[in-house]
């Protein structure tokens, strides 16, 4: 199988790619996640990773925009956790040592705010942003400097040739992404357990409530609820909805589908698929 | 007065203070919680901090300190986010001035939202900076074809730079929602918006329930969102905005006190204020 990610070959949609479907596929890094769906709709890959969430920094509304637009089908989903390491070149100094000989600091903008712990306590060191953590790990390897160092993780350290001079010097430890996997094919929902939709309510009060009534009346499971705002007249509500169902609600999803249908003003099933346990 | 916000002059959330608090004095904080710090401290009145972004979502960050801190919410601003090439000001052809460019410095989120342009000008060296409005200072620091910054308007002015291109954003539809954080309480005896945080019982239908109360009182529901609570599985903190144009406000937070508190676990009231008016 062909697998779009993100990055390349240490980014984190790369190392969560490789445990959502396996080392064995042949694994095209994009720049950019429009280009990733562009490439699992016209078929030359068969699947694709985005990334919907975190748990430090929220819904990526951008990536619900791609969903939205590109005719893909969500066929899973999956949690990984996000973990910063300082990697430098391997010299023959460890620990403390090590560090003493590191002068500036590579990584994601994001990245060194989320280990901004670290940088205030080690102060001789220099944040420099770049536009991915694995490309700071590349960009060392590249200069062949030992006074450089890069905020990644354990898996760039492996492809970059780099040594963890210092583990997870994350502020906090809860940093989850969480991703869906896309591809052209449908799952058959009664193999699944989730789904996930984005849909359109008109600006009237209750409206939302209107809407909602379908998953109280039928006991559903609701998992995620979100609107956005719209800017911009008419002035309607995006929500983006996760919802889990049952076995007595797998021959019913037509109906329950129609119902919503009715009170929503649009409405886009992204997919149905089996929910994984978000880790704690 | 002094009103606290985010990086330097000409940043986003500066326009914003500036633009709810004209002619007061500012206080240029590193980081959001320092703007909380400084408004707790006292030493600033009233704090500008991003809540929403219409293309990036939800600024979690924010949501956690409005929760933690001792602050209320005093009043809202939307703010359209618009993105210009900015250079050292110069004569000349505007397609031979392009084509000198070959670094252009910004936020990473900044240079994310022009691709297209990036995509049209590949001999255009994207560079990440801390913020836009420090990446203008630093091309007006070092005067030189060859560079420019992707900022707004405020920082072309502040920097004396010249706007080469102006929105070379993606998407126009950009708009950032600040809270205006004091404090004390907002003592209003009139309002139409108020902004909540809250958690449920673990129990199914806790949630239509609580919505319920405002669809009953014709307050209208404009922001929704649930956010997993680390190390609780299956438990959520919802961030609820609602506005009430054509209700009673001593109503609707009598309700609040009274109905809402015994439907929910834990409530806590950011603040009664008016909307912001969406003129566009």
């Amino acid at each position: 199988m062909k697998i779009a990610y993100g990055g390349i070959p240490g980014s984190v949609s790369y190392n969560a790619a490789q445990d959502y479907f396996g080392a064995k596929h042949t694994y095209i890094g994009y720049k950019t996640y429009h280009e990733i769906l562009k490439s699992v709709s016209s078929g030359k890959s068969d699947a694709g990773l985005i990334p919907v969430e975190n748990s430090l920094s929220g819904t990526i509304y951008e990536h619900y925009d791609l969903l939205n637009e590109h005719s893909v089908k969500v066929t899973g989903e999956l949690y990984h956790k996000i973990e910063h390491d300082l990697l430098g070149l391997k010299t023959d100094k460890n620990g403390e040592a090590r560090l003493k000989e590191l002068k500036k600091v590579y990584s994601r903008p994001d990245a060194l705010e989320q280990s901004e712990r670290f940088l205030s306590q080690h102060k001789w060191l220099q944040p420099e942003a770049t536009t991915d953590t694995a490309e700071a790990a590349q960009l060392i390897k590249k200069h062949q400097d030992i006074s450089l160092a890069a905020i990644a993780n354990k898996s760039s350290a492996k492809i970059y040739d780099l040594t963890i001079v210092v583990n997870n010097i994350e502020d906090n430890p809860h940093n989850i992404t969480r991703f869906l996997a896309v591809s052209q094919k449908t799952l058959p929902r009664i193999d699944g357990n989730k789904a996930s939709l984005i849909f359109i309510v008109s600006d009237e009060p209750g409206s939302l409530y209107g809407a909602l009534a379908v998953f109280e009346s039928y006991e559903l499971n609701l998992t995620k609820i979100e609107s956005r705002p719209v800017y911009g007249k008419p002035h309607p509500f995006v929500f983006y909805v996760d919802f889990e169902y049952g076995e007595e609600h797998k021959l019913r999803m037509d109906e329950i589908v129609a119902v919503f249908q009715e009170n929503t003003s649009y409405l886009k099933i992204l997919g149905y698929y089996q929910s994984v346990k978000r880790p704690v | 007065m002094k009103i606290a916000h985010l990086g330097i002059a000409g940043s986003f959330s500066y326009i914003a203070a500036k633009t709810y608090f004209p002619g007061a004095e500012y206080l240029s904080c590193k980081t959001f919680k320092d703007i909380f710090t400084a408004v707790e401290s006292g030493e600033a009145e009233y704090g500008a901090v991003p809540v929403e972004n219409s293309l990036a979502g939800s600024v979690y960050d924010n949501y956690d300190l409005l929760y933690k801190h001792d602050v209320y919410v005093k009043g809202e601003y939307d703010l359209k986010i618009a993105h210009h090439l900015l250079v050292s000001p110069g004569t000349g052809k505007l397609e031979e001035r392009l084509k000198k460019i070959t670094k252009v410095y910004s936020h990473i989120k900044a240079l994310e939202q022009c691709d297209d342009f990036f995509a049209s000008h590949p001999w255009m060296e994207e560079t990440v900076y801390s913020d836009t409005a420090t990446a203008a200072q630093l091309v007006a620091e070092k005067p030189d074809e060859t560079t420019a910054a992707i900022a707004n308007e405020t920082a072309a002015e502040l920097y004396h730079l010249e706007v080469l291109k102006a929105h070379i954003e993606d998407n126009a539809n950009n708009y950032t929602r600040f809270v205006i954080i004091s404090k004390q309480e907002n003592h209003v005896t009139e309002a139409n918006k108020c902004s909540l945080i809250l958690t449920l019982s673990h129990t199914p239908g806790s949630l239509y329930r609580a919505l319920e109360i405002f669809s009953r009182n014709g307050a209208n529901l404009t922001k929704i969102e649930s956010r997993p609570i680390m190390g609780k599985p299956f438990e959520y903190i919802f961030y609820i905005d609602i506005e009430f144009a054509q209700v009673d406000f001593n109503k609707i937070r009598d309700l609040i006190a009274s109905e809402l508190k015994t439907n929910t676990q834990t409530l806590k009231v950011l603040g009664f204020y008016h909307a912001a008016r969406r003129e566009f």
